[in-house]
């Protein structure tokens, strides 16, 4: 086991590594452009409550670079791309160093090769993660020869894991067969199999593979049919316990795209036992969704959607839960006859069902955006009204509406915003019934210079939170960024900046105000891209 | 108070319909254009075709399998529509769309990267008539972005519209065929907007991986906060998962997530179809909108759950009810207590003895994910020493921390969360009766009492010898007892 893991690492390490074997001068010949960016971040976090923060205290370097090239030789067309990230603070990452993209794609249209980072359109059952390893492609360009696509990699999220121990070792080997038949109608076979090499103590392990049929069929103009079947057989390790598991899932999709109306419907069924660890997909499910999008008028667009789902396909649980998600929605341009007015309103309703819980949830929002004066307004009034049987009932209102407009003062640009909003939730099954609120303003201003190449944004406001059955808390925040393209960075298309940030948060909860903290943040950095 | 809101949504949508709509304005775009033959609507990717201007730049990577779509619909005043050409090379050549009969057509192209193509639409009527065909000229330039910048952009505006608040801001940016379903998605922020206020989102991306014209692939670090509306209380995580990106008519948006999630936390069984690797605690929110912090141990079970419930209790921690049992926990993610006592952290911790003994180079090494001792590698290697002491080098990415000479590991519970320290380029001292706690570059926590160390010059070559037991914790918990 160990001698196949280490072989398996040192194949896929050597099959990528080749992408350096192309002399650099061929890079020289054709396009390349490196990109970097690098910044220094000093934090301070003070107060009794520093812990809750999620800065890391001093200063602290982050540097991404990367590279990239692309060219021609004869037919044969290659592109490489490099990327590495560089940083001290943990909550960047863990890693001091690390290779965030290492990639080499050649092509001559026909034949195309991916070794390194890749990720290949299989349909969504079967494959919807990158792997480290390498893809071949054939696309013949002609009527009656499919398109084959064969794959292999391990599904890593990041390169370290290929060289350090302590990550899932998943290999992912993948084919697909896509034949088109016609300008209208496609049909595609993909078969992947997943196997969990190296797993870690009360983590699942998973061996197994998906068979999927996808199509789609144009018959008209602004018509697509789309139908996705797939098949899994699974096994499984848990807690040293071996089982195997077999399922299928089907989906059926149809968009039709033609002013005024945009209708899509779709159906899907997922049994309890299918499975798919390179893909997407939710077991136990059957879904039916449907969209319709009408424009009634130039200026008034109706939206509707309704989606249902249910699990326990086969009754297997005691209690079947269904989901109903239906909404509705107008959008209005000018209305009251005013030019730059826009207003949009929604409703929609969250049930969810079984034989002991029902819940409906509603959602309604009004938005409006107009120009008063010299002022562009964009307002917003929501209600949410919560009732789950015995767990939940509550009503909260969200409002908040934002003034912004923008003024030439000689070379200067001027552009002021203020917002202001607020939240209430009533709280009716408490023990207590309460009230609480949230209430935000803020003030701001951008300025601009373009003859220097700099702008600016710049941000003072507060947030209180006021609870009726606990302690209150309070965020006190500024903000300023400001960028500048210097002239004599134009060549790279190079940016300096700086951003810094200070939040105050203030806890009523403890008299002794064991939570209150501070942060200070200032980042300067710059980058380039050659 | 429903059946007001009830009547004030019907109220508006009644107005929309009574507004009054000129004869004509039924139709997209081209108005009431008096030409005989014009377009009910024309559209370039998706959007209209005289929005996007006489002059426009697409990201050759936000192009679905690659390819441009033109399509629309023919209105001619007499006869039928004849056809439809369309011209890419300023009508140097004409290429016939697909019509249909109702006068609809669409047309599909593979265009060149980073060459201006220039677009004519022509459509004629049976009987000769033709439209203003320079009115649809067009230019074309499919851009080779920098991916990450792209893609960037997409991530930075959906955490400024999360930070915002925003619902409809951000739910532009998901596509309609997300794969946890765009409603299900939609519900969960609202929820999200309840539970949570003072958002502050941060990330940095581990990779990023594309299909040309297809989806894009982006593994993340993340490092948030928010404060609970309900307790008033902030929490704080960090951690890494897997997005999805793909184009769609709304351009790059998300299509599909993992957990832990980053947005939609309030219905996180319908919103994430998979899942990554968690060794830190996680912020939660149950359907309540309670939100807690839980150990990676608690966090997995509700993945399996897909459902759990929170308890807050007056010492200010908060029990979690999972099917395996209740967790109580602390407000930084360490558990206090676990019921029924059966459930075990231990159940996956490794532990061991070993001997480590170093006679010169190459250096000994041990290794806490395998339990084994190595060569010149590990998380930990030895280098030298002296009596009861062994020098060692801890590895690029490790840190650790001396918890003293009072402390066994066989009734140590936990490791700390934090207080670790790297070393470069210096080494440091193992010594004997110390405990060490190592935070290993996977993340994840080991536990390493030494024993003993002795240094001897018998063979003539100065040998050190180290005796230690460990604890490694696989599941990425600091947690190592229960």
């Amino acid at each position: 086991m160990e001698k196949s893991h280490l072989l398996r690492r040192l194949l896929l390490w050597a099959a990528c590594c080749s992408v350096c074997a192309v002399p650099v001068t061929v890079c020289a010949e054709n396009e390349f452009h490196l990109g970097n960016e690098l910044s220094i971040t000093t934090n301070d976090v003070s107060g009794p409550g520093k812990a809750q923060s999620s800065l890391t205290k001093g200063a602290r370097y982050l540097d991404v670079l990367n590279f990239y090239c692309n060219g021609r030789s004869n037919q044969l067309e290659y592109g490489y791309t490099i990327g590495g990230k560089a940083t001290d603070d943990q909550l960047n990452d863990s890693k001091t160093f690390s290779l965030t993209n290492f990639q080499g794609r050649f092509s001559n249209k026909v034949h195309t090769l991916v070794l390194g980072d890749t990720f290949e359109s299989f349909s969504q059952y079967s494959l919807n993660t990158a792997v480290k390893g390498g893809a071949y492609k054939f696309t013949a360009n002609r009527r009656n020869t499919p398109e084959v696509t064969l794959l292999y990699g391990l599904a890593y999220s990041r390169w370290d894991n290929l060289w350090t121990s302590g990550a899932m070792e998943r290999q992912v080997i993948g084919g697909r067969i896509r034949q088109s038949v016609g300008d209208d109608f496609s049909i595609a076979l993909s078969g992947v199999q997943t196997i969990d090499h190296m797993g870690m103590p009360g983590l699942t392990l998973y061996d197994g593979h998906t068979f999927t049929l996808d199509a789609e069929y144009r018959p008209i103009p602004g018509l697509t049919l789309r139908s996705e079947a797939s098949f899994s057989n699974y096994g499984k390790t848990e807690t040293g316990a071996y089982s195997t598991s077999d399922g299928n899932a089907v989906r059926f999709e149809a968009v039709g795209d033609a002013d005024p109306s945009r209708v899509s419907l779709e159906y899907e069924r997922i049994t309890p036992g299918y499975v798919t660890i390179a893909g997407s997909a939710t077991p136990d499910r059957e879904k039916v969704k449907a969209r319709w999008r009408y424009k009634y008028t130039k200026n008034v667009t109706y939206n509707f959607g309704f989606l249902w789902f249910h699990d326990s396909i086969f009754d297997q649980k005691a209690d079947r839960t269904d989901h109903y998600k239906p909404e509705v929605g107008v959008s209005i341009k000018r209305p009251f006859g005013r030019q730059y007015a826009v207003a949009d309103v929604t409703y929609k309703l969250d049930t969810v069902y079984n034989s002991t819980t029902t819940t409906n949830d509603h959602f309604i929002n009004f938005t409006y955006r107009d120009r008063f004066g010299i002022f562009d307004s964009d307002s917003n009034f929501s209600i949410a009204l919560y009732d789950t049987t015995d767990s939940r009932r509550a009503q909260e209102y969200t409002y908040n509406t934002s003034l912004s407009s923008r003024h030439t003062v000689g070379p200067v640009i001027l552009k002021p915003v203020f917002y202001f909003g607020g939240w209430t939730a009533n709280e009716e099954l408490a023990i207590a019934r309460t009230t609480d609120y949230i209430f935000e303003y803020s003030g701001g201003l951008g300025v601009e210079v373009p003859t220097w190449k700099v702008t600016s944004s710049w941000k003072i406001g507060e947030n209180r939170l006021l609870k009726e059955a606990a302690g209150d808390t309070m965020k006190t925040y500024g903000q300023a960024n400001i960028y500048w393209r210097p002239e004599f960075a134009a060549k790279t298309q190079g940016m300096l900046f700086v951003r810094a940030f200070i939040n105050d948060y203030r806890y009523s909860l403890n008299s002794a105000n064991a939570e209150n903290f501070r942060e200070n943040s200032v980042t300067v950095g710059a980058n380039f891209l050659y | 108070m429903k059946s007001l809101l009830s009547y004030l949504v019907f109220m508006l949508l009644g107005l929309a319909l009574l507004t009054p709509s000129p004869a004509d304005a039924k139709w997209w775009i081209f108005g009431q254009s008096n030409e005989e033959v014009s377009f009910s609507y024309l559209n370039l990717n998706r959007f209209s075709y005289d929005e996007s201007g006489p002059k426009t730049s697409i990201p050759k990577g936000s192009l679905a399998d690659g390819q441009i779509l033109i399509n629309g619909k023919v209105k001619v005043g007499k006869g039928n529509v004849g056809g439809v050409r369309i011209s890419t090379n300023n009508k140097e050549n004409w290429q016939d769309a697909k019509l249909a009969d109702d006068g609809t057509f669409e047309f599909r192209f593979t265009p060149d990267l980073n060459k201006v193509i220039v677009l004519y639409v022509e459509a004629t009527d049976t009987v000769g008539k033709v439209n203003d065909v320079e009115k649809t000229r067009k230019e074309v330039t499919i851009v080779d972005s920098n991916l990450q910048e792209v893609a960037r952009g997409v991530l930075d505006a959906l955490i400024a519209a999360y930070r915002a608040e925003d619902p409809a801001a951000f739910m532009r940016l998901v596509s309609e065929d997300y794969a946890g379903d765009a409603a299900n998605l939609d519900r969960a922020i609202r929820k999200d907007f309840s539970a949570f206020d003072n958002i502050d989102l941060r990330y940095t991306l581990n990779n990023l991986t594309y299909v040309p014209g297809g989806k894009i692939f982006a593994a993340i670090n993340y490092n948030r906060s928010v404060t609970s509306s309900r307790s008033g209380k902030t929490f704080s995580d960090n951690g890494s998962t897997e997005i999805v990106l793909k184009p769609s008519e709304k351009g790059i948006a998300i299509f599909s997530m993992k957990n832990p999630l980053i947005f939609g936390l309030s219905d996180a069984a319908e919103v994430a179809t998979g899942s990554s690797a968690v060794s830190q605690p996680v912020i939660v929110v149950d359907a309540r909108g309670t939100v807690v912090k839980v150990p990676a141990v608690v966090f997995n079970q509700i993945v399996k759950d897909e459902t759990f419930s929170v308890t807050t209790n007056a010492d200010g921690t908060s029990t979690v009810a999972v099917s395996t049992g209740s967790y109580t926990v602390n407000a930084d993610g360490t558990v206090k207590n676990v019921t029924p006592a059966t459930i075990r952290y231990s159940a996956t911790v490794e532990s061991g003895s070993v001997n480590l003994v170093y006679t010169g180079q190459p250096p000994v090494g041990f290794d806490f994910a395998r339990g084994e001792t190595t060569t010149g590698t590990g998380d930990f290697f030895i280098t030298g020493g002296g009596p009861d002491k062994a020098y060692s080098w801890i590895a690029n990415g490790a840190s650790y921390q001396d918890l003293g000479t009072a402390v066994a590991i066989a009734t140590l519970g936990s490791a700390p969360t934090s207080g670790y320290r790297t070393t470069t380029g210096m080494g440091v001292y193992l010594e004997a009766g110390h405990t060490y706690a190592f935070k290993l570059g996977s993340g994840k926590y080991a536990l390493m009492e030494v024993t003993s160390a002795s240094e001897s010059f018998a063979t003539g070559m100065m040998v050190i010898t180290m005796r230690m037991k460990y604890k490694y914790q696989a599941s990425g918990d600091a947690q190592f007892l229960p």
